[in-house]
């Protein structure tokens, strides 16, 4: 039977619904993360699949649990942003020697499936609750807060896995490489737009309504940088740990400008598994819980291929109020921010949307806040997970340093004390978002 | 169905074919093969002036990269694609 996904109705994406239902009912515990790679070597053992398996073991074990107590499971399928491989493409020699199969053959290897999961960790033999999360890991952190919140699990996974093949992401790869274009792809991509285009468009288009610079991005990309260098797990730390200048950002190759190579995240192997239970359950489990206060969704409203600057400040301003009206906070309660960064060059949307940092002002004063302290050490802590320009491209580190600040374990814990923070992926105008906090009162 | 607001009463309308530049890149690093030879190249967005929020895109020919005049007014016309003959609307400056 096909796993479904979070119905519509659990999601909670307009104002003027009050509370949420499940404030206080959902914490967050046990947290693990995989090793990462560049790319994917064909083994078996460091498959997205295998990572993933890992990833969940580790979790197990971090909240000092027993997998028999696992009874649901939410998973982002989607394993990558780029090219792929063809769904039906068989798995590669071997596969089966090591890994039980189920009837699609890319499960493991380029798509994450529970029923693989499942069928290879005999160990879970409790799991009645399966539900998918599509396309961004974000939907499956607000899918489980909803479903431990509704009683449908008690201790419940949420689970994503990354995979990154030989080749280049995009470029020249799949329908790029043809001479014509069919489909839907006909509208945006005969314009030969990469990936980060669409982003660096509309903060052109906000560079040129407030007055800012390009450059002005520096001290976050860098900051960002730092941030990811302090976590073990990232890949930046693990397979190229060199910090990056000011100077090595301002001379970064242009990609589409004013997106340079240091405003894209870089794609890599990598899978991590959390731990959600309610709070009950949570008095037995090794690290501290932490208290999902709320959750809230944004999604596209665009009028033409592309979304535009008011479409943006819209959606973000739209996801702050329902944030905060939610969970029953304001912007002074948050003690940072871990917003999506992949790209860069769209995370001030995201913080302007949270006023993260104002000092009153709505709109046009992120990248002025980004000259200022935002370090770990300072009072307005931005990324400081490192996102994914500090890490490698995931889009859950940013979530994952939410839950390790709050339990005051981060690899780059902040200065001044955790006790609230918010995270959301991906783009501004199509965005999961939650409030995490050290308690529920 | 309007994406906006969920209207399912969505019509056709002809309108003027012009528009004003709202934004642009310079594509350094297309996936698409074959415009990598005509790197780096412009891509604008086209604000509709009958409803400013619906944009195009455009290449705008015969503009440098770098000098794309922001807020310009332009207009439509359209091209033929090498390899089918497909018309493609383009955008180019106007006055």
């Amino acid at each position: 039977m096909a796993i479904p996904i979070a119905p519509h109705a659990w999601h909670r994406n307009r104002e003027g619904v009050g509370i949420w239902e499940g404030r206080g009912k959902v914490v967050a515990t046990g947290v693990g993360t995989s090793p990462t790679a560049r790319r994917w070597d064909e083994k078996p053992e460091t498959s997205m699949g295998a990572l993933t398996i890992l990833a969940i073991r580790r979790a197990i074990e971090d909240a000092g649990i027993t997998p028999d107590e696992i009874d649901g499971i939410v998973l982002t399928p989607e394993s990558t942003t780029g090219v792929s491989n063809d769904p039906n493409s068989p798995a590669p020699a071997g596969w089966d020697d090591v890994f039980k199969m189920v009837d699609y053959p890319q499960a493991g290897i380029t798509r994450g499936d529970i029923d693989w999961i499942l069928l290879n960790m005999p160990e879970l033999k409790n799991v009645e609750f399966k539900m998918n999360g599509p396309v961004c890991m974000s939907v499956s952190f607000t899918t489980a807060a909803e479903a431990v919140s509704r009683g449908l699990t008690k201790t419940c996974l949420v689970v994503r896995g990354w995979h990154n093949l030989a080749g280049r992401y995009y470029v020249g790869q799949g329908a790029a490489a043809l001479e014509t274009a069919a489909g839907p792809g006909k509208y945006g991509s005969i314009w030969g737009m990469p990936a980060c285009a669409t982003t660096a468009m509309v903060f052109e288009e906000y560079c040129n309504k407030y007055g800012k610079r390009h450059e002005m991005m520096a001290p976050f990309i860098v900051e960002e940088r730092r941030n990811g260098l302090m976590n073990p797990d990232g890949y930046y730390t693990q397979h190229r740990p060199e910090m990056i200048t000011v100077d090595d950002y301002l001379s970064g190759r242009w990609i589409a400008k004013p997106a340079n190579i240091y405003d894209n995240d870089l794609p890599i192997q990598a899978a991590l598994a959390v731990i959600f239970t309610t709070p009950e359950l949570a008095a037995h489990h090794k690290q501290k819980p932490v208290y999902i206060l709320n959750h809230a969704q944004t999604r596209p409203e665009l009028q033409g291929v592309v979304p535009t600057l008011n479409e943006w400040e819209r959606a973000t301003d739209k996801m702050g109020r329902m944030l905060y009206e939610g969970a029953g906070i304001g912007p002074e309660d948050v003690s940072f921010e871990n917003m999506y960064d992949g790209f860069t060059l769209f995370h001030q949307f995201h913080v302007e949307g949270l006023r993260f940092g104002s000092r009153g002002e709505k709109r046009g004063y992120a990248l002025d806040l980004y000259q200022t302290d935002i370090s770990i050490e300072g009072p307005n802590p931005v990324s400081p997970s490192g996102g994914n320009n500090g890490n490698g491209r995931t889009r859950w580190w940013n979530h994952r340093d939410c839950i390790l600040q709050i339990q005051g374990r981060s690899p780059s814990q902040i200065t001044r004390k955790a006790e609230i923070g918010i995270s959301g992926a991906h783009v501004p105008n199509f965005c999961d978002a939650l409030v995490w906090a050290a308690s529920a009162d | 169905m309007c994406p906006r607001c969920g209207n399912p009463g969505l019509v056709w309308k002809p309108v003027s074919g012009r528009g004003h530049i709202q934004t642009r890149v310079v594509i350094y690093d297309s996936p698409v093969s074959t415009l990598i030879p005509d790197q780096p190249f412009n891509v604008a967005t086209i604000s509709i002036d009958e409803e400013p929020d619906l944009t195009m895109l455009s290449h705008l020919p015969g503009v440098p990269v770098d000098k794309v005049p922001i807020g310009a007014a332009v207009e439509v016309f359209f091209e033929s694609t090498p390899a089918t003959g497909q018309k493609v609307p383009e955008w180019r400056l106007v006055g």
